[in-house]
């Protein structure tokens, strides 16, 4: 079943992640092939949204007038390759002050989920990190672990029971190869 | 005293299997029901007799994701020790036995008897077919189908081996597809006859939905069932 609506997480998934965060466009690096693989998302019709932590916000590094210019980037660098983002959503709480929409809750995933009227059972989150699979797995969806960004760490440390099942792909291009698939 | 154990386990086991097995053939006039309810019994005492002369004790967990309805099983297998385990843990299952099995006296039979799926895998599309057929009758009288993915028993540690087999029920029947894993190829010999005390964990996992497409049903069965077993093969070698 191919799915109607894909949620990706940003940072590791998309581009490359920083440990101190991405505070301007100009940290900015898009992974191999990640445009491409959003292209062909949109090229067959399925809606695509980010549900990303941004919690530099929420710690004072950047506003977010500054994120909607890194966003503006990123969405330059993707329609490049024919890629479309229908909607971005983050959510700007620190860890400590963490609300209903900061992964591993499913805030975020439940309001795309909604905006799009799609069912959980039609959507697919791919995601890097544990709390992606665990918001993913709250929100009732399929969820896809991708080995770039802290993927291969994820995947090394063991995925506990209630985030499985699981699919593992090296990177966002196999990923979207595999869900566009016969 | 591991030797020892394992011969008085043996002796046990050949035992009750004997008796068990033998003073049951008249009630292959009974129906299937009687069989199946026969064959478990034998599991618990063949798991009686693991724990208390072997020290081979079990730990059962996602007891919850164990379907009371028709459902696809798809477990590990690395020793025959699932076989007995998944037969008795779930209401009703049908286990996908290689034809050749028909050929052994009284194990045969009752895999004959108890409605098991048996499966000539010498001619692929005609044994799709049978399979799929067979595996509709059951998933309609709610029925659980056990598959081992890999088609056969693998030792501990082994290049995982799946085979899309398995996605032709699950592609035709429409069933959601519960991932089995354990660690019992650390306690059951697979080969010589030492049995090692201790604790064989066997964890059901939440199910697959059914719909996925063959590439990611079987890539996300194998992540799914490897992940589980990496971490109960470490957490029984600690």
């Amino acid at each position: 079943m191919r799915p109607k609506l894909v949620l990706l997480d940003r940072d590791g998934v998309l581009n490359e992640d920083r440990d101190d965060f991405i505070k301007n466009p100009g940290e900015l690096i898009m992974l191999p092939d990640s445009a491409a693989a959003v292209g062909k998302l949109t090229a067959a019709g399925i809606k695509t949204a980010i549900v990303t932590n941004q919690s530099g916000i929420g710690r004072g590094l950047f506003d977010e007038a500054m994120l909607t210019r890194i966003h503006e980037q990123l969405r330059n660098e993707t329609a490049r390759f024919g890629g479309h983002y229908d909607a971005i959503f983050f959510c700007p709480d620190p860890p400590w002050a963490a609300g209903p929409n900061r992964k591993p809750e499913p805030g975020m995933l439940r309001q795309a989920m909604s905006r799009f009227r799609a069912t959980p059972g039609e959507c697919v989150l791919i995601g890097d990190s544990l709390r992606d699979l665990q918001a993913a797995q709250k929100a009732g969806c399929r969820r896809i672990l991708v080995r770039t960004g802290n993927g291969a760490k994820t995947q090394a440390q063991g995925l506990p029971p209630e985030v499985l099942p699981v699919s593992v792909y090296n990177d966002l291009g196999a990923a979207v190869d595999t869900l566009l698939g016969e | 005293m591991l030797l020892l154990r394992s011969i008085l386990f043996q002796t046990y086991w050949w035992g009750i299997s004997a008796v068990m097995t033998i003073s049951h053939v008249p009630l292959f006039l009974a129906p299937r029901k009687w069989t199946v309810h026969q064959i478990k019994m034998w599991g618990r005492v063949s798991l009686w007799g693991l724990r208390n002369i072997v020290g081979l004790d079990v730990e059962v967990r996602g007891r919850e994701h164990i379907p009371q309805g028709g459902a696809l099983i798809a477990s590990k297998h690395q020793t025959m020790w699932e076989t007995i385990a998944l037969f008795n843990l779930n209401p009703d299952p049908a286990i996908i036995f290689k034809r050749e099995l028909t050929y052994v006296p009284f194990y045969g039979w009752y895999a004959m008897k108890a409605g098991m799926i048996l499966i000539d895998r010498s001619t692929k599309a005609t044994a799709m077919r049978r399979m799929i057929r067979r595996g509709q009758e059951c998933i309609d009288q709610n029925r659980q189908i056990v598959v081992f993915p890999e088609g056969t028993r693998r030792p501990v540690g082994a290049e995982p081996d799946y085979k899309s087999g398995i996605y032709g029920l699950y592609g035709q029947l429409n069933v959601p597809c519960v991932p089995v894993a354990h660690n019992s190829g650390l306690y059951w010999p697979r080969r010589g006859y030492t049995w090692r005390p201790g604790k064989v964990i066997i964890e059901f996992l939440p199910p697959i939905a059914p719909g996925l497409k063959r590439q990611e049903f079987m890539d996300t069965l194998q992540n799914t069932i490897e992940a589980a077993t990496d971490r109960l093969v470490a957490e029984g070698q600690n």
